[in-house]
């Protein structure tokens, strides 16, 4: 957990009321993928909590950090807004992330139980599935990346409302062996909804996105992690705005989330 | 070198900034951003008897100039408190805190004051008959004179520490809350808690909050308090902790100007997690510039 100024690099449209915001400044806590920053706008009380999508390193001593909003208030509106140069006040490193080491343990168990039961796994030669609903494709972005880099083979579901909508698929592409866009109307890719596409016996998922499409991937899939949204005061563990019920007791979303592990998860 | 020192309730304090319940947790979360050795005192989360999960999500709502919240008391019991959040607490605060004791009967604030009496860390219990979140508890018990004066009596009989009595703004006349406070041996008055209010979302046509009602908090309130705190300080002689509202140094001398002895930061902690700090290192420049060698100078120099 960090604070630190940013300075805005770009911040441009790229889909229907979403942008992306190219910041540069002290991203040296945004390693993990599914952590989340929390944003200061000039004029509103509280920050706003937005996914870490992309971080690299620069040459310089400034890394990069790519986040994306899409403009549901006017706070995100004000952001919107923002021209390259202004400076922002973010807090880093904020919320636990995906562990990508579950995936890999996961496929290596997944291949024990065939190798004992002397049958073919034939899905566990995936080593993850990543299922992502309109904004939720952000966090996933770096988890592909993350996941390419340790050799994991990756299978990407990204569903959307409408073409309009779709974000991350030309950037995602490379780092998935295959990768699913469903739409709603039809208007993009494949008609229907995200777990129209999930295969009968999915591999570890990593899944990001509304409410409802998170119970159906669940209700989907056997082993997991679900990065959940909650309106937020702080952001690093004061406040207790956010707590959610889990098997393990109370837990605050923005500290110890919003990645929840399937088996912690109560509906 | 001006003196940011000042005694509370018998207690020294090496400044008079403390963050307020409710916003700090159990002191040791912070400690990621700067030592909390650096304050006052801290006011912990507060703690009821049993750990309660508090009320349904959005808990949160912003506001212009402030938020509402209906956290709704959420705490892991009195006893994770005392054997396992202090603790943690002393590894990166070795002063004294204030223990935020909550009920839902005059019975549970005694037995959990109790509690916190024998606990080496606590300094000074501080009742919560002000939280504006739970059905019965808090406010409900805290709005009326005769409220206030049950629950001090009882605690302060059952005590050795100090009992400062957090009392809410909701309600016809504040200096009725504090003089029955005093009354009934309080110790201390510390105010204000949140102001209650509402928004609704006009997409949904709902309130946002899941409670629909919540506890404003943030400069909004600021003007409030100062108010409340200045008139209370012409009715009790009791010292007063001052807050609501407060989110810089200038804020924390014009509350003690009004009649505080000390602050309570809240809100402001939570947008900017380094308020408290920033708060402290303002005030010796400050006073400073405005001529003050002591702090304790400023307590209710408002006042003709």
């Amino acid at each position: 957990m960090k604070q630190a100024y940013f300075t805005v690099l770009e911040n441009t449209p790229v889909a229907r009321g979403v942008y992306r915001l190219v910041l540069a400044g002290d991203a040296s806590d945004c390693t993990r993928a599914g952590t989340f920053v929390n944003v200061k706008v000039e004029g509103f009380y509280l920050r706003r909590p937005l996914s870490v999508c992309d971080v690299y390193s620069r040459e310089e001593e400034n890394d990069t950090l790519v986040l994306m909003y899409k403009t549901v208030g006017g706070g995100t509106e004000a952001m919107s807004r923002l021209s390259s140069g202004a400076r922002l006040d973010l807090l880093t490193g904020l919320g636990n992330g995906f562990e990508s080491d579950n995936a890999l343990k996961y496929a290596d168990n997944a291949r024990n139980r065939a190798l004992i039961a002397k049958k073919d796994a034939p899905d566990a030669q995936d080593g993850a599935l990543l299922v992502g609903g309109g904004m939720g494709a952000a966090p996933l972005y770096m988890l592909a990346k993350q996941l390419y880099a340790r050799g994991v083979k990756t299978s990407v579901i990204l569903g959307f409302n409408t073409l309009a909508d779709v974000i991350l698929q030309r950037e995602m592409q490379p780092f998935c062996s295959s990768l699913t866009v469903a739409t709603a109307d039809g208007s993009s890719g494949n008609k229907g909804i995200v777990t129209d596409f999930i295969p009968k016996n999915p591999p570890y998922v990593y899944a990001c996105g509304p409410l409802p499409m998170l119970k159906a991937v669940y209700d989907r899939c056997t082993d997991g992690e679900f990065s959940f949204e909650e309106r937020m005061g702080c952001g690093f563990g004061a406040c207790m705005g956010c707590t959610c019920k889990t098997a393990d007791g109370a837990k605050q979303l923005c500290k110890d989330g919003p990645v929840l592990k399937r088996e912690e998860i109560i509906w | 070198m001006v003196d940011l020192g000042v005694t509370l309730c018998g207690l020294q304090l090496k400044n008079p900034v403390i963050p307020a319940s409710g916003t700090y947790g159990f002191g040791y979360g912070h400690a990621a951003f700067y030592s909390p050795e650096i304050l006052g005192s801290i006011a912990l989360k507060g703690t009821t008897e049993q750990p309660r999960f508090g009320n349904q999500t959005p808990r949160v709502a912003e506001c212009p100039a402030g938020m509402l919240n209906s956290v709704g008391l959420q705490n892991p019991g009195v006893d994770a408190v005392i054997n396992e959040e202090l603790p943690r607490l002393k590894s990166v605060f070795s002063g004294k805190v204030i223990a935020n004791v909550c009920g839902f009967s005059v019975e549970e604030y005694v037995r959990v004051a109790r509690r916190f009496d024998e606990a080496e860390q606590v300094g000074i219990i501080e009742l919560n008959l002000s939280c504006p979140n739970v059905e019965c508890g808090g406010m409900s018990m805290g709005a009326t004179p005769s409220g206030v004066a049950r629950v001090t009596g009882q605690v302060k009989k059952t005590v050795k520490k100090p009992v400062i009595v957090k009392l809410t703004p909701n309600t016809l006349d504040i200096t009725a809350l504090a003089l029955a406070a005093q009354d009934a041996g309080a110790d201390g008055v510390a105010m204000i808690n949140t102001v209650l209010g509402m928004r609704i979302d006009i997409k949904k046509q709902r309130p946002v909050l899941a409670n629909a009602r919540g506890g404003l908090s943030g400069r909004a309130i600021f003007p409030i308090a100062v108010r409340a705190v200045y008139d209370v300080y012409e009715k009790v002689n009791i010292p007063i902790v001052g807050m609501g509202g407060i989110s810089c140094t200038e804020d924390a001398v014009e509350m003690m100007l009004a009649g505080a002895t000390a602050v309570q930061v809240g809100a402001e902690n939570l947008r900017d997690p380094f308020a408290c700090k920033k708060i402290i290192d303002g005030l010796p420049p400050l006073l400073a510039s405005l001529g003050v060698q002591s702090i304790t100078s400023l307590i209710g120099a408002a006042h003709s």
